[in-house]
This record gives structure tokens, sequence and C-alpha cells, in this order.
């Protein structure tokens, strides 16, 4: 029972919804950034009907992809703004997965993270600041100071935690490991279909730094359940470091190579490593009084 | 409910290998065979049977003990499987799209990646989502691959349209890591694989 009681009183901790809050605009933000990439490119229509319909998508959905694709992209707007919070974080998540049953090959390991996110954020109170929905019910667009039940961001810390150590997991080919030379980056940035033109130039100019990158990078991945362990024992340099490398990694990720959204969509879950009272003393720190305490 | 929650995530994002016999005989897998086998004491076919009998075995435990969550799963389109760049592919290919006008016997090269004399609608075609449907796996072409060579010849076709024929092939890159200074890194082959030709 002291077990379980612990179990709840980890779940129910109370603390401000600042970090999960960040979460949800960084969220709705890069979604919408790749829908409007759809759009501007003029591709959206092409993408999301089927291919009997002279399409890329492969079957139809409950409804066209034309009536979905402006849903999902007024909904990631009304998400990350916190307006009408939970009912557009539930059309979001549904249009998103109904563009996906029409287009399964245009939908990305990135989608699927982003999704998950919102699973999440529906049920978590991430509409209580920095939000309009805070402005129109509290008279306030910043509340630092109102409590919620802090199990969203300890679920997307799990949810980080697992990405990277599935992610880890996965990767046993010896390019990976010493076996192979951590030879994994070099064979990645000469592959003219992901990499940026310049990355293979700089991958032979410094071979040893490839090699340096392999072994950070699946480092990095394994060590991913230490962060669980950093919150249980108290060590915030391990975790700002982690943290550090983590972004690192993935602006390294956008520089080098052309994978879309996927370094922001993975950025966007990280403010909920930082701890609401992270934020106010880094906000404080900043002479930022948005996310501080009151 | 939380914890819940988090069992049937982990056990439907369990990293248990998914492999067949076809993936397993792709060169960049052999390899990872012999170089395994010995370590094992056993050869690289028998280290194969085991592997796809195993990975059966436990793709379909997996399929089990999930299945009553499958209708979530599929509603929400989420799954907690990440494999990023599980296998760094030393023979990546190189897409070409090519064109030829009417009366042209010659083929013209309109695009191919990380090369600005042939960036024909780069910006497009290097979009996520697009390229999604033009870049193999590991075993071949996706299932978006076809449609993708018939809706790239309507767009080159809506926009030159004396365009007689499209072909989208990928030609086959090697990639040596220490390769000696008389040796490129980057070997471009002659061979071209998953040709898809479209005309009208």
């Amino acid at each position: 029972m002291k077990v379980w009681r612990k179990w709840v009183a980890l779940w129910d901790h109370r603390e401000p919804a600042t970090s999960i809050a960040i979460v949800r605009i960084g969220v709705g933000l890069v979604l919408l950034a790749d829908y409007l990439t759809a759009l501007r490119l003029g591709v959206a229509h092409a993408i999301w009907t089927p291919g009997e319909e002279g399409g890329l998508g492969e079957t139809a959905a409950a409804l066209d992809g034309d009536l979905l694709f402006p849903i999902a992209c007024v909904a990631s707007v009304l998400f990350a703004a916190g307006f009408l919070t939970r009912i557009s974080c539930a059309t979001l998540l549904l249009a998103s997965a109904q563009l996906a049953t029409i287009a399964p090959a245009s939908d990305r390991g990135i989608d699927q993270l982003l999704r998950a996110a919102l699973l999440i954020l529906l049920f978590s109170p991430c509409g209580e600041t920095l939000s309009v929905d805070a402005r129109l019910r509290h008279g306030r667009f910043v509340r630092p100071d109102a409590l919620h039940p802090g199990w969203a961001r300890r679920l997307l810390i799990v949810q980080i935690v697992w990405l990277y150590f599935c992610a880890a997991a996965h990767k046993l080919s010896a390019a990976w490991t010493p076996l192979g030379g951590f030879s994994a980056l070099f064979y990645i940035l000469h592959d003219p279909h992901v990499a940026r033109a310049w990355a293979a130039s700089l991958a032979e100019a410094a071979p040893f730094f490839t090699r340096i990158a392999t072994a950070l990078t699946i480092g990095f991945e394994w060590t991913a359940p230490l962060v669980l362990v950093s919150y249980w024992r108290n060590w915030p340099r391990f975790r700002l470091g982690w943290i550090a490398v983590g972004i690192t990694f993935h602006l390294g990720l956008a520089l080098t190579m052309r994978l879309g959204i996927f370094p922001f969509g993975c950025l966007a879950l990280y403010p909920a490593l930082l701890t609401p009272t992270a934020w106010a003393g880094l906000t404080d720190r900043l002479r930022l009084p948005y996310v501080s305490r009151a | 409910m939380i914890a819940a929650a988090i069992v049937v995530s982990l056990v439907e994002g369990c990293p248990t290998p998914r492999v067949s016999s076809r993936a397993l005989d792709v060169p960049v897998n052999r390899r990872e065979l012999e170089r395994w086998a010995p370590r094992l004491g056993m050869t690289a076919d028998e280290l194969k049977a085991e592997l796809v009998e195993r990975a059966g075995e436990l793709d379909r435990v997996q399929m089990e003990l999930t299945e009553p969550f499958r209708p979530w799963f599929q509603l929400t389109a989420t799954q907690q499987r990440w494999n990023l760049f599980p296998v760094a592919d030393p023979d990546p290919v190189w897409m070409h799209i090519e064109a030829r006008l009417d009366g042209e016997p010659t083929w013209s090269l309109l695009y191919r990646p990380n090369d600005p004399a042939h960036a024909w609608r780069d910006e497009i075609l290097e979009y996520r989502r697009i390229r999604a449907t033009w870049n193999p796996g590991l075993i071949g072409p996706r299932s978006a691959y076809r449609d993708f060579a018939r809706w790239i010849f309507a767009e080159r076709l809506a926009e030159e349209p004396r365009t007689r024929e499209l072909r989208v092939r990928m030609r086959q890159l090697h990639i040596h890591v220490d390769a000696p200074d008389d040796r490129p890194v980057v070997e471009v082959t002659g061979r071209f694989l998953w040709e898809e030709r479209r005309w009208r």
C-alpha cells in the first residue's frame, strides 16, 4: 500500500501548468509550420488524395483530405493559442490521425510522436496558463500561481525517455558500435536523400568528428533512462547536461540533414523536462516576466 | 489508469526485432549476420533462420498482448516503437528523375538530390511528406512509389506539354569509410534500381 500511495503521490503532485503549456505551444506551432509548408508548396491536395483519384495517398478516410487539412490547420492554430484547448487538441489529434490513414507513407515517426504528445496533453491542464482560455476564464493570460496535477509533465518525460531508449535498442547494427568503428553518421551524412550537400564534405574533412558524434548519439540515447533516475536521486547537473546534449543533437540534425520538422518536433517536448520552478528561475534570470511566479 | 497506459504502451513499443528473410538478405544486413554468426558459433544462414523464427514468435506474442488495444492505436494512429536510423546503409541509392520530349531520343535529367544543376522542383520533392513517397526503405520502394511516378509525370506534363516520357529510378552508390587516397569515398555505380516509367 505504501508503494501504491507513493505512486499516486508522484503523479498527483501539484504544480503550475507552465511546462506543459510551453509544450502545447511548441507542438501546435511545429504542426502548423508543417501544414503551412505543404500549403505553400501546393502539395496538400496531392498528398492527402488517394492514389486512385490521382494523388499520393492510399485509402479514403471518414472525411475527405481536402476537408481534413484545413481542419487540422485551424485546430493547430487554436491549440497553440490555447483557445478551446481541449476541443482543439482532440480535433487536431483526430484530424492528424485521419490524414495519416489517407496517406500512411507520408506520415512519419515525428507525426506519431506529436500525436502521442497530443494524447497526453488532451487530458492535461495545458490550457490553464499561457492561453486564451486562461485569459477568458480567469482574466489573466499567465497563471503561474495556479496549481494542477503534474502527471502530464511526468508522462511526457517518460515519453521522451522511451523515444530515445527505444531508438537506441534498435541501433544494434555494427556501424553504431565500436565493432563498425562508429561509422554510422559517416554513412548517413553521405545519404543524398536525407543529408544536406555540404554534410558529406564535412564528414570527409573530419571523419573523426563523425565517429565522436556517433558515439555521443548512441551514448545519449542509451542514457535516457538515467533522466528518470536523475529526478528521483536529484541529479540536476546530469539532467541539464543531458538536455544540452539533446538540444545540440537535434540542432546538429537540423543543420546537416533535411528531416523536416523532426528535430523541432522532438525539441517541442523538451520544456517538459524542466520543472515549472526551473522555468520560473530561468525567466527570472532572463528578466522575462511571462512565466515567472506572480 | 496511468500505470495501465504506460504498461500497454511499453508492451506495444517493445523493441523486439521485426525481421524477415527478405530483409536479412539485403547486403548491409547480410554483412551483420556474417559479422555476428562466428561470435555466436553458427553460420550466417543458421543465424538468419534462428532470427527469423525467434522474431516471428516474439512478434506473435506482442500482437496477441496488444490485440485488445489495437482499435485505440488505430484511431489515434499512434505507436510506441521508435526506430530512428536503426541501420546506417553503406549502399544508399540516389534518385534520378529524367524525361524526354516528343521526337527526342535522349533523356534529360530533371532532378536528383543534392545536385544544384538538376534541381527541378527540388523544394517540393524534398518536402518530407513527398520524399517519404519516393525514398525507398532498406528492402525496396515504398507503397506510394508508383503513385509518385504517375503524379510527378502529370506535374511535368502540365509544365511541359511536349513531354513524351518520364522515368524515376535509383542509382546505386557505395560509401567507403576508410577509402584509400586513390579511391573515392562515394562510388557512383552505373547500376539503377526500381525504375518506373510513365508515358503518353
